[in-house]
């Protein structure tokens, strides 16, 4: 997995992170992504978007990692939400019943605001 | 008879110093010197009854033969005055020993000693004699009186109240000591058995053993023969415990020898039979199947002497017929017979099934057998988990009750089968989602069907890594993969320490937290998810995915 962090000053949500896993999210992968998504919450944007389209793969490790900084984001007033998830990941979340919890954008693009 | 204020205080004092110690030794020391040194008297002597040769037994004497005493060491109940005394359960006071006739004077001429007067005590606790008291005449000259009968009498109750706990403490060492034997014994067993089944494509081969008392009397063997075929034995030996397992040891280490030489049934069991013969005592004998079975074709050859048919199971819900096989006799019976093999032949998606006739005998709490048919409907109906599906219902039958006789049951699937062994390490769930998927994929499901049951298998084996082994790197896992018409059969094995069932439920969905996510993904994708912990060593989770027209095992 390959993780990509981006930081977007100026849309309409103000600075926002945005944070592209790259590959199979399992147990093995999800402490690295977790760190990222952690140190992004913490660094305090207004967002931040965890921009999933190149997922292939997505275990419970993956999906709680998310859980994880979903609730790291509330905490912390920061907007917290998912895009471009393929449809086997979605399933995994569907699965879970999680989707509902999540705020889920169809693109990086309605993630930031439009 | 009534005892003086002042012997009174005496008693007092010598009844926490003889209940001060355990030990049977230091007990009838310190009677013995409390009793010479109360009664006055030169010499005592405190002799065990040992209920099994009906015969009282010198434990300990002191004064100046005593030590000669005890070398002479038992007596008949009956015989002399002490033996008279235990034969009519009551005090004896004798003035003069050499003018009663009960009196037996072999004791004075070996040891020297020349016996005058002597008072004897019966022992009694819990309301059994355990022995006689006995002093030897009085310091000073002259006889023992009524009065010195009556303190005796109560000493020795004292004495014999102490002498017993000490009896029932030796007991229980001893006892403690035979169940240290008996676990040793069970742990050198279960090295023996066969704990990494070899692997060999398209047979499913699964081995379950549980003895009735520690150690058991069924052998076991299951081996990959130099030409690619599977050897599999399964015996009982006539009897139960420790003589059992030593002869089914020393016959384990003559079929390997054996079967290394030339592995074909007939001649191979004609060979086994002649030393079985040979090495049997006291009628033992042994009950055996033994089967090789060719992976390339599902051909089987059997021999079955004397043993339990095995049954064949599948591949559809309800099939279930007994293994067709010439019967010989038990092996050790008789030397110079003749076994022949018989030979049949499995069809993709069936198992044979061998067992010991434990699994027949269990009995539930209110005495009733698991029996034959029992065993048949368990096992058909659900082919693909016949032999872990057996194991829980005896044991679910049994309720915990002890077993009535050992338990081994070994099954091989014949199909196609596949399995892969992998480092229980996360970086190896990339490797084992590869390997689930083209299996998957092989057995016809879709790209959906597929991602669904390898996210399923992912789970499972990371909860393996995770909560099994702890993230210790030297754990390993192997799945098994079985696919048949209707059925698609992920079996993950590990090695680690054994998981407690109840812990596979899965989490409440309204409980949004990270974690403990991965029993609910494997129970939704597959038709079913059984943990099996009826190994002997690590577990098993058996996934089933129906597909291509099958039906879900309930």
């Amino acid at each position: 997995m390959r993780i990509t962090s981006e930081v977007l000053e100026g849309g309409r949500l103000g600075r926002s992170a945005v944070i592209s896993p790259v590959g199979e999210v399992d147990m093995h992968e999800s402490p690295a992504l977790r760190e990222t998504l952690l140190a992004a919450v913490a660094d305090r944007p207004a967002a931040v978007v965890a921009d999933l389209a190149g997922v292939t793969f997505m275990d419970s490790s993956g999906v709680a990692t998310l859980v994880e900084a979903m609730k790291a984001a509330k905490a912390a007033g920061v907007r917290f939400s998912l895009c471009s998830m393929s449809g086997k990941v979605r399933d995994v979340f569907e699965l879970a019943r999680l989707d509902k919890f999540f705020t889920l954008a169809a693109t990086r693009r309605e993630a930031l605001g439009g | 008879m009534k005892v003086k204020t002042g012997e009174l205080e005496q008693l007092l004092d010598i009844s926490p110093l003889l209940g001060s110690t355990l030990d049977l030794g230091e007990v009838l020391t310190r009677v013995l010197e409390n009793a010479g040194a109360l009664m006055e008297a030169e010499a005592s002597n405190f002799m065990l009854l040992d209920a099994a040769s009906g015969e009282l037994v010198c434990e300990a004497a002191l004064g100046e033969a005593g030590e000669r005493i005890r070398e002479l060491g038992r007596l008949k109940v009956g015989t002399g005055l002490a033996g008279w005394t235990a034969e009519h359960r009551e005090p004896l006071l004798v003035e003069d020993a050499y003018k009663d006739p009960r009196f037996f004077p072999d004791f004075d001429r070996k040891t020297g000693f020349r016996t005058r007067s002597v008072l004897a005590v019966p022992l009694f606790a819990r309301g059994e004699l355990i022995g006689v008291g006995e002093i030897l005449n009085k310091k000073g000259g002259g006889s023992f009186t009524t009065e010195d009968q009556a303190l005796f009498t109560r000493f020795c109750h004292i004495a014999a109240l102490a002498i017993d706990n000490a009896l029932l403490h030796r007991r229980a060492l001893e006892q403690e000591r035979l169940q240290r034997d008996m676990r040793l014994a069970e742990e050198i067993q279960r090295a023996s058995l066969p704990s990494d089944i070899p692997s060999i494509r398209n047979l499913n081969i699964e081995c379950r053993s549980l003895a009735c008392r520690y150690v058991a009397g069924d052998v076991v063997d299951i081996t990959k023969l130099a030409d690619g075929r599977l050897a599999v034995l399964v015996g009982d030996v006539s009897g139960k415990g420790v003589p059992a397992a030593l002869f089914g040891s020393r016959f384990s280490v003559d079929f390997e020898y054996l079967a290394r030489a030339d592995p074909e049934g007939g001649s191979l069991m004609t060979r086994l039979n002649a030393i079985t013969a040979r090495r049997s005592t006291r009628g033992i004998f042994i009950t055996a199947v033994y089967a090789v079975i060719d992976p390339a074709t599902g051909g089987v050859e059997l021999v079955n002497a004397g043993h339990l048919p095995p049954v064949i199971v599948g591949p559809d819900r309800g099939g279930w017929r007994r293994a067709p096989a010439a019967e010989h006799p038990p092996l050790g019976v008789t030397d110079g017979l003749e076994y022949r093999s018989s030979r049949l032949t499995l069809a993709p998606g069936e198992s044979i099934v061998f067992m010991t006739d434990g699994v027949w005998d269990a009995r539930a709490p209110g005495g009733e057998r698991f029996g034959e048919n029992r065993s048949r409907e368990v096992m058909s109906e659900c082919p693909g988990l016949a032999v872990p599906r057996l194991m829980k219902a005896v044991s679910g039958f049994t309720a915990g009750q002890p077993l009535a006789d050992d338990i081994t049951v070994v099954g091989v699937g014949y199909g196609e089968y596949e399995e892969r062994t992998f480092p229980a390490r996360t970086e190896a769930l990339a490797r084992v989602r590869r390997f689930v998927r083209e299996q998957a994929l092989a057995h016809g499901f879709d790209e959906g069907g597929a991602g669904a049951i390898v996210l399923a298998v992912d789970e499972a084996a990371a909860n393996v890594i995770k909560h099994t082994y702890r993230m210790d790197p030297a754990g390993k896992m192997r799945i098994g993969v079985e696919r048949c018409a209707g059925r698609f059969l992920v079996h993950l094995r590990d090695w680690g320490p054994r998981q407690d069932p109840a812990r596979f439920a899965p989490r409440d969905l309204g409980d949004v937290r990270p974690g403990g996510l991965g029993l609910h993904y494997m129970c939704r994708i597959m038709d079913a998810v059984e943990f099996d912990d009826s190994l002997w060593d690590g577990n098993e989770l058996h996934m089933l995915a129906a597909g291509k027209g099958g039906r879900p095992c309930g």
